[in-house]
């Protein structure tokens, strides 16, 4: 298991204090100390991580093992774009075969 | 019709074969086939059969040409079937339901509320799809579904609120009920609410269009699985993509990264550079985040050719505006790292780093801070590697001309990063212990001050101050740091340690200034929480009434203390050292040391070899000295020469062995060691001490005696056994077997016979220069004496040093040949390299080539 906090927590490492603070609470209520505690434990260390300015400012600048592939890049891209709004006339040409 | 077709029709096919033919084109739905070949047999034989043949083709055709939004070519098909009047109730119920749906006007039209449930559903999926197609005299489902399409145009602006509004008027009974579902769903599907959205969307109707573009949808978000949907979504989808902006973007991020997943890079950069040129404007964050991961993997995988590649297209990243951080890290990769181009280039982006728009003010103070610590670092290992690795690799890239400029730039390195950002812990701690390991307490003092004035409860710095200043002799200085680490850690074994020490020293401070009552107490205080022998204190209370001139409280005490111990050698030696160091009288000095003499020549006994060698290893280990110092050791060097074959305790043989590896820096043998740390390694096999010592005298017994494998086995088992020990080693020295078995690892992969002193694995870490430069303190003959064959004063002949420059592929032949032929004593080894390497002979400057130091009488 990769031991990046961001890898850990399943963010890009462009990701804010406010995302990480959300991606955080995520998975502590899916992973609570009582019934998955390693899990709990590696998340919270990577929270502390990267709570740490000057942790998580030395993982943005020089860590490169980061996972993160095309692939999720492309996947979080679209569903970035899911949200843009399709023109009702496209929408409504989906009626035809 | 081709002409084959024609051929066949009129020709040799039978009208049965032909009214098989198109039954079989209307099942299969090739409804433009079918009216053809169905006009050609109606024209050929006009029978009712036929003609309710043609009408068959004729309606479906029509219905296929409605649904895909032919309009007019679905009314002229459906004019065809007018021309045949009227032929079965089945037909006729079909076609006056797609004369609605087509719009075409015949006299009284039903009103919508007479339409049957399903046909009305299909007039206002139309009224929604094509308004145009629908017949004006349904006006209020117009006007009903043009509210609707106004929803959804809101609900495109983003105006969610108004569309919801718009949609108030529409009943759940309405045949556009479904379209109000569909609405809200997609709302909420903007929204990013799926359980909203799916609430909606899954209570629409299967036939209904909304259906349909709903499926659509979730299909293309990938909220829906596209081989589960009931009907074909390829084109619907595909269509939908094009109408994105997005579409191709994607498509040619998802070429790169199948290309990447398949390894082939040359392609993957030939992709990403197309879509870079396209898309670089509409897609900043897809072209960002790939650039990112591209030049992340290049620089892991050290393809330096195609980084440059990608820098010459690629946008560059938000955080490295001028690709330097990439080469730096590339460069990195390198084994033999271009320290100057490396320095280089994190000073470059130190320099960019100024103003980066991806950090705050604050941050970017941060990262330079970051940059050049990075930097001190590797310079600092630099450092390492020309002092412990010297013999490997070309040196022409490593700095030269002494460790001097190589240390200023480190230091300077540090400075630079506490300068951007004060709080950068890591850096004060790394340059305090840098002047640590170089002997330069005085600075060390200064860095932790200034380290605790950012972080007061630094406890580590805490204590290294006030151990510094005990062993320095200054206990009153020691004492704010003492007692803060009271305050923060009062039942830490550190703290307590500290404790006794500060009161020990102050008992000798007491006493040198012949303030006894003080000294007393301090003592009394320190023997309520002894954390050392009690003999040493019991000598302690002898030496202060001795400089008191309590002779005879001073003698009681002696006699005292004597009937309590069963071997007497220990307290003789502790009250030898305490006459020196409290400065009582010489006579004394002269007693204690006939006693231990006499003490010393009885049978020998373990338990006094560990005491005593755990009474000189706290001075061997702390660099303290005393006069007199060097006579104890060599005298318990000849008592535990003569305990070999006694059987020990695991205290007193740890003891020792603690003893004999301080003292190997000495000259000692290394087969002592080695010998006594094998027996612990055996007989006790669960503390680490031994295996750690048995490693040491490994590696001290030079390049081409030492058991590489049987060392790393060593080391990795007391490191193993350390993590779970009752009695761990202390920090110290796991630093060293970490640092060992890095030496070790990295030679085991070198071809044998490369010479290598083994000893010099340590040179970092413990330098006796401190004992070369203050020789006046020792006994003068100690010099030289014990300079055993891999003894640091004296060169080992089995250790040659080989100078830089020499071809590295003879070096292994060479210094093989070099050993056997220095072994021999045919030749002087150094003169040979010297000439080998084009150097002068009478230099002899290097740390390899030291001569034995003369003994001073």
């Amino acid at each position: 298991m990769s031991t990046n906090p961001y890898d850990i927590l399943g963010l890009g490492s462009e990701a804010t204090e406010a995302e990480i603070r959300q991606q955080y609470l995520t998975l502590v209520r899916q992973h609570p100390p009582d019934r998955d505690p390693e899990r709990f434990a590696a998340i919270r260390a990577a929270y502390d991580q990267l709570r740490d300015p000057v942790t998580s400012l030395e993982h943005r600048l020089f860590d490169v093992t980061s996972h993160e592939t095309l692939e999720s890049l492309l996947a979080r891209e679209r569903a970035k774009s899911l949200p843009r709004r399709i023109a009702t006339d496209v929408l409504l040409s989906l009626a035809d075969e | 019709m081709t002409r084959k077709h024609k051929r066949r029709l009129s020709g040799s096919a039978s009208a049965t074969s032909l009214v098989d033919q198109v039954r079989r084109q209307l099942s299969k739905g090739d409804t433009r086939q079918a009216v053809k070949e169905a006009r050609v047999l109606f024209r050929r034989e006009p029978s009712p059969a036929h003609r309710q043949l043609l009408a068959d083709a004729c309606l479906a055709r029509a219905e296929y040409l409605r649904r895909a939004g032919m309009l007019h070519q679905a009314q002229d098909t459906f004019r065809e079937l007018l021309q045949l009047g009227p032929t079965t109730p089945e037909t006729d119920a079909r076609t006056a339901r797609l004369r609605v749906l087509l719009g075409i006007p015949d006299g009284a039209v039903p009103s919508l509320a007479d339409l049957d449930a399903s046909l009305a559903e299909q007039l206002s999926d139309q009224a929604m799809v094509r308004p145009a197609q629908v017949p004006a005299v349904y006006g209020d489902l117009l006007a009903q579904a043009a509210r609707v399409r106004e929803s959804l145009q809101a609900i495109e602006r983003g105006d969610d609120q108004n569309a919801l509004d718009l949609l108030q008027d529409v009943g759940r009974t309405s045949p556009l009920a479904d379209w109000k579902l569909f609405a809200r769903g997609l709302s909420a599907h903007y929204a990013g609410d799926a359980a909203r959205r799916d609430s909606n969307w899954q209570r629409l109707n299967p036939q209904r269009v909304a259906y349909r573009i709903a499926q659509v949808v979730l299909v293309h978000c990938g909220a829906r699985d596209a081989a589960a949907v009931e009907f074909d979504v390829t084109r619907r989808l595909r269509r939908l993509e094009y109408a994105l902006v997005g579409d191709e973007a994607h498509r040619m991020l998802n070429d790169v990264a199948v290309a990447m997943r398949e390894q082939r890079t040359g392609e993957v950069l030939r992709h990403f550079r197309t879509l870079v040129m396209r898309h670089a404007q509409s897609h900043t964050s897809l072209v960002t985040g790939a650039t990112e991961i591209l030049w992340k993997h290049l620089v892991r995988t050290g393809d330096g050719a195609r980084l440059r590649q990608l820098m010459n297209f690629a946008p560059a990243p938000v955080l490295d505006p001028h690709w330097h951080r990439a080469e730096a890290l590339l460069l990195e990769q390198d084994r033999y790292i271009e320290m100057n181009r490396l320095e280089q280039l994190w000073q470059r982006y130190a320099a960019d780093l100024t103003r980066v728009a991806g950090l705050r003010d604050d941050e970017c103070q941060v990262a330079q801070a970051l940059v050049n610590l990075r930097l001190a670092r590797h310079l600092k290992q630099t450092l390492n590697d020309c002092e412990t690795d010297r013999f490997f690799g070309d040196d022409g890239d490593r700095p030269r001309g002494g460790r001097s400029p190589l240390r200023k730039k480190i230091v300077d390195c540090y400075r630079t990063a506490l300068r951007h950002y004060p709080q950068l812990l890591a850096a004060h701690d790394e340059l305090g212990q840098l002047y640590r390991d170089w002997e330069q307490p005085d600075k060390a003092v200064s860095t932790y001050q200034v380290l605790l004035k950012h972080f007061p409860s630094h406890t580590e710095s805490l204590e290294w101050l006030a151990r510094h200043f005990l062993e320095a002799d200054r206990p009153l200085d020691a004492e704010p740091y003492i007692a803060e680490m009271q305050r923060l850690r009062p039942r830490d074994r550190h703290t307590q340690i500290l404790l006794w020490n500060k009161r020990l020293a102050l008992v000798q401070h007491a006493a040198r200034k012949r303030n006894f009552d003080l000294a007393r107490r301090e003592l009394d205080e320190a023997a309520r929480q002894p954390c050392g022998p009690a003999t040493w204190l019991d000598a302690i209370r002898i030496t202060i009434e001795l400089k008191a001139h309590n002779l005879e409280v001073a003698q009681q005490l002696i006699n005292q203390y004597l009937l309590q111990l069963d071997e007497p050698a220990v307290l003789w030696m502790v009250l030898e050292s305490n006459a020196v160091r409290y400065g009582i009288d010489r006579a004394w000095k002269k007693e204690f040391a006939a006693r231990l003499k006499t003490a010393l020549a009885g049978p020998p006994s373990t338990a006094a070899a560990g005491r005593m060698a755990e009474f000189l290893s706290s001075f061997l280990q702390r660099r303290v000295k005393y006069t007199g110092l060097a006579t104890h050791q060599r005298a318990l060097r000849a008592y535990v020469r003569r305990c070999q074959q006694l059987t020990w305790q695991q205290r007193d043989l740890r003891h020792v062995c603690q003893y004999l590896f301080w003292d190997l820096d000495r000259g000692l043998p290394w087969s002592w060691l080695d010998r006594l740390a094998c027996l612990g390694t055996s007989q006790f096999p669960d503390n680490p001490h031994f295996p750690f010592y048995a490693g040491s005298a490994q590696m001290y017994r030079g390049p081409y005696r030492c058991n590489i494998q049987r060392a790393t086995q060593h080391f990795d088992q007391a490191l193993q056994l350390n993590t779970h020990a009752a009695d761990p080693l202390a920090p110290e020295l796991v630093e060293r077997a970490k640092h060992a078995l890095t030496v070790l690892r990295n030679h085991s992969s070198l071809p044998p016979g490369l010479p290598f002193r083994f000893d010099e694995a340590f040179d970092d870490l413990d330098d006796d220069d401190d004992y070369d430069s203050s020789a006046a303190d020792l006994d003068a003959e100690e010099c030289g004496e014990y300079d055993g064959p891999a003894g640091r004063g004296a060169r080992g002949s089995s250790s040659p040093a080989i100078p830089h420059g020499f071809p590295p592929e003879l070096r292994a032949m060479m210094g093989e040949l070099l050993e056997l032929m220095a072994n021999c004593g045919a030749i002087d080894p150094d003169e040979l390299y010297e000439r080998a390497a084009g150097g002068d002979p009478s230099r002899g400057d290097r740390r390899g080539s030291r001569r034995p130091k003369k003994k001073k009488r």
